[in-house]
């Protein structure tokens, strides 16, 4: 929750840079609420209006958990790493 | 060795969001290593999840800082059942216990049918102008 509003400022500045491709590094989030996956959603939000994509890489267990109970999993496509969420990118 | 299943207690007065929220997940910790699990350890992940949603709903709409009352937590495992409580002297919530988990495009409202869907029981009753909330989870 902590890093929510810049989540948002960093989302904004890329979808006006254009096309906006983002991977979210989940490696460092030990703890996701849902609050948080409001910021992500909302993140979403604005990249898919930009005609972009969003991917998230290397969610953590609880994580997972948190996508899957939500179904959230069906519009966030979750890689194991980066690398893997970059390829075909 | 195996998990360990001593009693374990752990109490708090919780008054500010950012803060309550470290007091909830550090108490959390302090189970693992008092009943010698791990971080992956699965049930205490859902557990700690349900946590943290109804205790950020506990302080954001509990409102302690209005009232000047704090919110009073308590963790308590026993017999291989992991117990939390809430005492917060917020509004009545009844209207919010039956939701439905929102479509995935919505931006809020998840909190507290995700914690149902962890716990083993929710248990939630207005005494005065109080709420008690009791989580339940068996490890």
């Amino acid at each position: 929750m902590v890093g929510a509003p810049a989540l948002k400022d960093v989302i904004s500045e890329v979808v006006k840079s254009g096309l906006p491709r983002v991977v979210i590094d989940m490696e460092g989030v030990s703890f996701v609420d849902s609050t948080g996956l409001g910021s992500v959603i909302s993140a979403l939000k604005q990249i898919k209006g930009s005609q972009g994509e969003l991917r998230l890489a290397a969610p953590n267990q609880q994580v997972r958990v948190v996508l899957e109970l939500t179904t959230l999993d069906r519009v966030f496509p979750y890689y194991a790493t980066v690398e893997e969420a970059l390829t075909g990118f | 060795m195996g998990p360990k299943e001593e009693p374990f207690e752990f109490r708090a007065t919780l008054t500010v969001l950012d803060q309550g929220l470290d007091t909830l997940h550090q108490s959390v910790d302090r189970l693992r290593q008092a009943t010698g699990r791990d971080e992956s350890d699965p049930q205490l992940i859902l557990f700690e999840t349900a946590l943290g949603e109804i205790g950020a709903n506990v302080l954001t709409h509990g409102r302690p800082q209005e009232v000047g009352v704090p919110v009073e937590y308590m963790l308590r495992f026993e017999g291989g059942t992991v117990i939390a409580s809430f005492v917060d002297p917020g509004p009545p919530v009844h209207e919010h216990l039956a939701r439905e988990m929102p479509d995935v495009w919505s931006e809020d409202g998840r909190g507290l049918v995700l914690a149902r869907s962890l716990l083993d029981e929710l248990g939630y009753e207005r005494d005065g102008e109080l709420n008690r909330w009791r989580l339940v989870k068996r490890l």
